[in-house]
């Protein structure tokens, strides 16, 4: 199933409609979400007042600084092991948009740390370091990739390097359990299911959702640019070559 | 109409407005990229049909 998704020509016929109905999918989604974060929902007293209008989005972009690492690890992997250049492209891709989106959750957290808990960051707590690590190993792996003379070298090495950085995503989702730390315990995704009522729950669910299918269209967007990219790369080596 | 909030209105403004301008930043950020690759390709196949 895989080789028959990872052919250019048919990514390339699939994604010219799919990325712009993602991308405005996910929009409506987002507005959708903002409106019920900002005007909707009830302020909740148990959780600092209206302040905790801020979960709307800094939860989703947590959501999507995980599940963007996980693609960069998941995508790499397949280019490892079955080499199929499509993949390669869509970790290239996904790593900028998850770097934002990982900046996104630790500037739009320190924010409302600053209300709740008093202090815009603390170095010994768990969770905020193991975003700062992930932050990090996005940066790494772009500059990585940078570095590299040729783009065989450029994916074996980030690849390497992503695969190796997946073991923090537990980490990162189960740090507040293992370490101590000043977030609370889970209340989304748990065992015993969600501990928040539906008011809350479902506009932060759908919001997730719609930064999810906007990341999906603008991975598809970068990953049509890459193969623009190459096609034009294979022509001036042609040109070069003289074929 | 904007909603009044009673207590710390800068922060939820402020964690909005980076919810807004991350999102729409990344969209320009792709579709620049998209473009100025589609439109590099274009010149290389024009350049490549006229010999």
């Amino acid at each position: 199933m895989i080789r028959a998704f990872a052919n250019p020509h048919r990514f390339m016929a699939l994604s010219r409609w799919l990325a712009p109905a993602c991308l405005g999918v996910g929009a409506l989604l987002m507005v959708w979400s903002v409106w019920q974060g900002l005007w909707v929902v009830p302020q909740d007293d148990y959780q600092g007042g209206d302040i905790m209008r801020a979960m709307f989005v800094h939860v989703p972009s947590a959501w999507l600084a995980m599940a963007s690492y996980m693609g960069l690890a998941a995508t790499s992997l397949i280019w490892f092991v079955w080499r199929h250049e499509l993949a390669d492209m869509a970790a290239k891709s996904i790593a900028p948009l998850g770097a934002a989106y990982t900046a996104m959750c630790l500037a739009t957290g320190s924010i409302w740390g600053k209300p709740t808990w008093g202090t815009w960051w603390l170095w010994d707590d768990a969770r905020m370091m193991s975003v700062l690590v992930m932050f990090f190993l996005f940066l790494g792996y772009m500059a990585l990739r940078a570095a590299m003379e040729t783009r065989q070298k450029a994916a074996r090495a980030g690849a390497i390097l992503a695969m190796v950085g997946a073991v923090n995503v537990p980490l990162i989702k189960f740090s507040v359990d293992i370490w101590s730390s000043i977030h609370q315990d889970a209340s989304v995704l748990r065992l015993d299911g969600p501990a928040m009522p539906p008011v809350y729950l479902t506009p932060l669910l759908i919001g997730g959702l719609a930064h999810m299918i906007f990341f999906a269209g603008l991975t598809m967007m970068l990953m049509r640019a890459e193969v623009w990219g190459r096609r034009g790369d294979v022509l001036i080596a042609r040109k070069l070559s003289g074929s | 109409m904007l909603p009044v909030f009673e207590q710390n209105a800068a922060f939820i403004w402020t964690i909005y407005a980076i919810g807004a301008v991350v999102p729409v930043g990344l969209f320009v950020y792709a579709l620049i990229r998209a473009r100025m690759a589609k439109r590099r390709l274009d010149r290389l196949q024009a350049e490549r049909e006229q010999g």
